[in-house]
């Protein structure tokens, strides 16, 4: 099947970019070097083309009523502008995709996982049965530019001349860029402050040049891939998905225990209230000799423990870094696992992440 | 319309206790001719579907309708395959759960009654 391609491939292709199949898209993986791309997304700002996140229209009456039956954040109650975290979970408590809905007034957006919206749309259409919803795909109806980054807040605020100091996690406010039209979402990356631009696919090379021009460089998948592992960021196929539960991940800042029932919320609240978690995702640091791979056996004391879900060298001599899940008994910030054969060296744990907080919502 | 299967009328069946207090809410809600209740279902709960219940004297086109003990019990065809056979009961007492639904399509059902999977 022929790779799909964002709007801004032929303005990447034409700088030079090396590209890779990512997601069923080709995507641009560097523009300059790795190592200038993951200075400036760590210590200034950088616009990353996400195009192939997935977004999706979901339109009528009860969309909100239904996504707060079936995910684990309060989402009823979302006015035009605002947004949430939310997390799709099955009767079991297991995660189908951690999604963000935003109420954007004509429809609520949905902005799924890369790849995740056909089983997203599955899902919704499956328990749509008296309500009025209907679910569609628009991930290739727009661009999506994130610009990410401790300093994105001020270059958007700059390249759009707006204030966004009164824009929380998830809610968006649209603003005029190069003479474009763009909707700016508020959406951080763990740690990272970012904001995604949604934006008609014709605008995406005029708002694209605006931001570089004023200084904003463009990142490819290799510095996004590196920093998401530095700020410890779940992504669906490694961290999350159907083997792991929201509490394990780190998502509990996500889960409004107080809402009411939703599928799978039975499991959670048990799993939280007896303390019933048998591990948890963990940020690991290997040592200079480490030869690891996704999927490799981490031991405590001899005893196999978990198991490496990402791994990433991290540019500039910053090491070998990755995420992990691991036994709730050896799961704490210090505690040095062995790798097991075939691979070898140490994982030291520095980290439990929690993607939205430590807090649960009640 | 009823669907019957050998003989056996397929519907959604009401306990005399059930369509006394169905009674009671209508009531209460000014309801006191063509007394009915819409059973149907929705996507939620702990188990990924949940029944609502709604007090009505309004039939609609596209609801299968039975009437028992003296109360209407329409049924949304969109619903319909969901609670084939089901029994709606009354639990009364101090740890009674009010209205209860007993269905024999749901192969899981949530700790509290009201959510269950097909």
């Amino acid at each position: 099947m022929a790779l799909r391609r964002s709007a801004l491939h032929p303005v990447a292709a034409a700088t030079g970019a090396a590209f890779q199949e990512r997601h069923g898209w080709d995507l641009a993986t560097v523009y300059s070097t790795v190592e200038e791309e993951y200075l400036a997304l760590t210590t200034a700002a950088g616009v990353h083309d996400a195009s192939y996140t997935g977004r999706l229209r979901a339109i009528g009456a009860d969309g909100l009523d239904l996504l707060n039956r079936l995910s684990t954040n309060k989402v009823l109650d979302l006015q035009p502008g605002q947004g949430a975290p939310t997390i799709l979970t099955t009767a079991r408590g297991r995660i189908l995709d951690l999604i963000g809905v935003v109420n954007v007034d004509d429809y609520i957006l949905l902005i799924t996982s890369p790849g995740a919206q056909q089983q997203v749309i599955d899902w919704l259409d499956k328990y749509t049965i008296m309500e009025d919803l209907v679910v569609e795909d628009i991930t290739g109806e727009s661009t999506m530019l994130s610009v990410l980054g401790p300093a994105s807040k001020a270059a958007v605020e700059s390249a759009a001349g707006t204030s966004l100091n009164e824009l929380p996690p998830y809610h968006s406010v649209t603003a005029e860029m190069a003479g474009h039209q763009v909707r700016i979402v508020n959406r951080p990356f763990g740690g990272l402050p970012s904001f995604d631009l949604l934006m008609d696919p014709d605008a995406s090379a005029g708002v694209w040049d605006h931001l570089s021009k004023s200084g904003v460089p463009p990142v490819g998948e290799e510095a996004l891939e590196a920093v998401r592992l530095s700020y410890a960021v779940p992504a669906y196929g490694h961290e999350l998905g159907e083997s792991y539960n929201p509490l394990e991940a780190g998502l509990i800042g996500s889960i409004d225990f107080a809402k009411g029932c939703y599928i799978g919320q039975e499991v959670i609240a048990r799993l939280d209230t007896y303390q019933k978690i048998q591990k948890h995702l963990v940020r690991l640091e290997f040592s200079a000799d480490a030869t690891v791979s996704e999927g490799d056996t981490l031991n405590d004391d001899g005893h196999d423990v978990g198991k490496v879900t990402s791994v990433t060298k991290l540019p500039n001599g910053l090491g070998l870094v990755g995420m992990a899940y691991v036994r709730k008994a050896s799961a704490s910030p210090g505690n040095v696992l062995e790798l097991a054969d075939p691979s070898s060296g140490q994982a030291e744990i520095t980290a439990l992440p929690h993607l939205f907080g430590p807090d649960k919502i009640s | 319309m009823a669907i019957t299967m050998d003989g056996v009328e397929l519907g959604v069946k009401i306990s005399e206790l059930a369509a006394t207090k169905i009674k009671y809410f209508a009531d209460k809600q000014g309801i006191e001719e063509n007394v009915g209740v819409r059973v149907s279902v929705k996507g939620g709960g702990c188990s990924g579907l949940t029944y609502d219940l709604q007090i009505t004297d309004q039939e609609l086109e596209s609801d299968k309708t039975i009437e028992q003990h003296g109360v209407k019990v329409m049924v949304d065809k969109k619903s319909y395959i969901y609670l084939v056979g089901t029994e709606l009961e009354f639990s009364d007492g101090l740890n009674g759960k009010g209205f209860v639904f007993t269905n024999p399509n749901a192969k899981t059902s949530c700790g509290c009654g009201t959510s269950f999977s097909v």
